[in-house]
């Protein structure tokens, strides 16, 4: 029995086969003489061939029923729309650096310039275009492309994770740190004298504020999406 | 393109390279590839309107990562790369929205009424199935791609290929048995 079973097993995967035109004429004369014998063979491949037909057809009846000229317009639309959301982000990013570069003056300014940039730039672009980038990564894949995605969107969701983690300990820093600062004003106004660096201090906060609330609420939105297709790819 | 396409694939790669061709190449890659990209996304997602979702993410994709397209692969493997994750994204939208699956199979050719009939449950079914075996038996359903080139997409060997098939196939039919009134 269980040798039947093993023997129906490799009859069944060369019905499969023979789908694709795989099998050379002496397989296929196997075949059929296995289906004229084998009940159960014959019914997986009446099944697949019922199945296989009933697939076609549908797709070929969907793709005549659509308007080429609408898919065009559409993901040329969204195209742009994506270009311009980066382009947007990207102005933000720039406004915010100029902000602190000028809170701190020129050299200072400048390198702290160019590393927000740098880093942020990095940041930004794997968070806004994920797609691309995983596009990009797919076009050089050897090994199990479903494994890889899998294996992508861990990583992606552990990296927002982490990021969100980051940005609540630096939370915690910075409030730590206008306490301790707040009491200096005070200590300083009694002793009558200016607070130094206000100015720097105040731009460091509303950038932070800035990057930090958006990756804060950025994580919030995307990542119960990345965990539902995440397990939508299952294990 | 079918799998003996690979001359007019390098011959459409060397024009994506460069600048000055690249927007008409484009083109002819998307007439050429649409329908069985379409193809693929219908039957992972299971109904027409999120495979058209589908479809347009992965032409956004492909025209924006086309100028960094070194080909590594074949174009048209790497376009139904795309389409797959597409697809499996735009599902596990539809799923955050908790809409009732529609499926919508009209027909033509042979008896229309069973096969769309058929057709309707068998993406009721598809729906059931591991992503795995959704992919597998989606892109064996696009008539154009051949085992090799399914082998190519996924990036497994050949006989991985037709043994993750049976399985698909096994676990479809039973999907279907239960079904069944
Ligand atoms: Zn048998």
């Amino acid at each position: 029995m269980n040798n039947q079973a093993t023997q129906c097993e490799a009859f069944e995967l060369a019905a499969l086969r023979r789908t694709r035109s795989a099998l050379d004429p002496a397989e296929e004369s196997r075949l059929e003489a296995h289906l004229r014998a084998c009940a159960p063979c014959r019914e997986f491949a009446a099944t697949l061939e019922a199945t296989s037909v009933a697939m076609s057809s549908h797709a070929r009846s969907a793709t005549a029923a659509l308007d080429w000229e609408r898919v065009r317009t559409g993901f040329v639309a969204r195209r742009r729309a994506e270009r311009n959301q980066r382009l947007r982000g990207l102005g933000a990013i720039l406004l915010l650096v100029g902000i602190i570069g000028w809170s701190l003056g020129p050299a200072a300014g400048a390198t702290f310039a160019a590393l927000a940039l740098a880093l942020i730039g990095v940041g930004y672009w794997r968070l806004v275009r994920p797609q691309l980038r995983r596009a990009q990564a797919v076009a050089t894949l050897n090994t199990d492309m479903l494994a890889f995605y899998r294996a992508d969107l861990d990583q992606e969701i552990r990296g927002l994770k982490g990021a969100r983690q980051l940005v609540v300990v630096l939370a915690l820093l910075f409030a730590l740190n206008a306490i301790f600062m707040l009491g200096h004003v005070v200590r300083e106004q009694l002793l009558g004298h200016d607070f130094p660096n206000v100015r720097s201090y105040v731009a460091t906060f509303i950038t932070f504020a800035l990057v930090g609330g958006a990756m804060w609420l950025r994580g919030r939105a995307v990542l119960p999406r990345l965990e539902r297709e995440r397990a939508e790819l299952g294990q | 393109m079918t799998s003996d396409s690979g001359a007019y694939e390098t011959e459409l790669l060397l024009r994506v390279r460069s600048e000055a061709t690249r927007a008409a190449a484009f083109d002819e890659l998307f007439i050429a590839l649409r329908k069985q990209v379409f193809g693929v996304c219908l039957h992972i997602t299971g109904n027409t309107a999120d495979a058209d979702d589908a479809l347009q993410e992965t032409f956004m994709a492909v025209s924006a990562g086309l100028p960094r397209f070194r080909g590594d692969s074949r174009l048209s493997t790497w376009v139904h790369r795309i389409a797959i994750c597409a697809a499996i994204r735009v599902v596990s939208r539809r799923r955050d929205a908790a809409d009732v699956h529609d499926v919508d199979p009209p027909s033509r050719g042979g008896d229309p009424v069973l096969a769309s009939e058929l057709a309707a449950q068998i993406a009721r079914a598809m729906d059931q199935l591991s992503a795995d075996h959704r992919v597998v038996l989606s892109l064996f359903a696009v008539d154009e791609l051949s085992h090799a080139q399914i082998a190519e997409i996924l990036g497994i060997p050949e006989g991985t290929v037709w043994s993750r098939l049976h399985c698909a196939r096994k676990r479809l039919s039973a999907v279907l048995g239960s079904a069944a009134p």
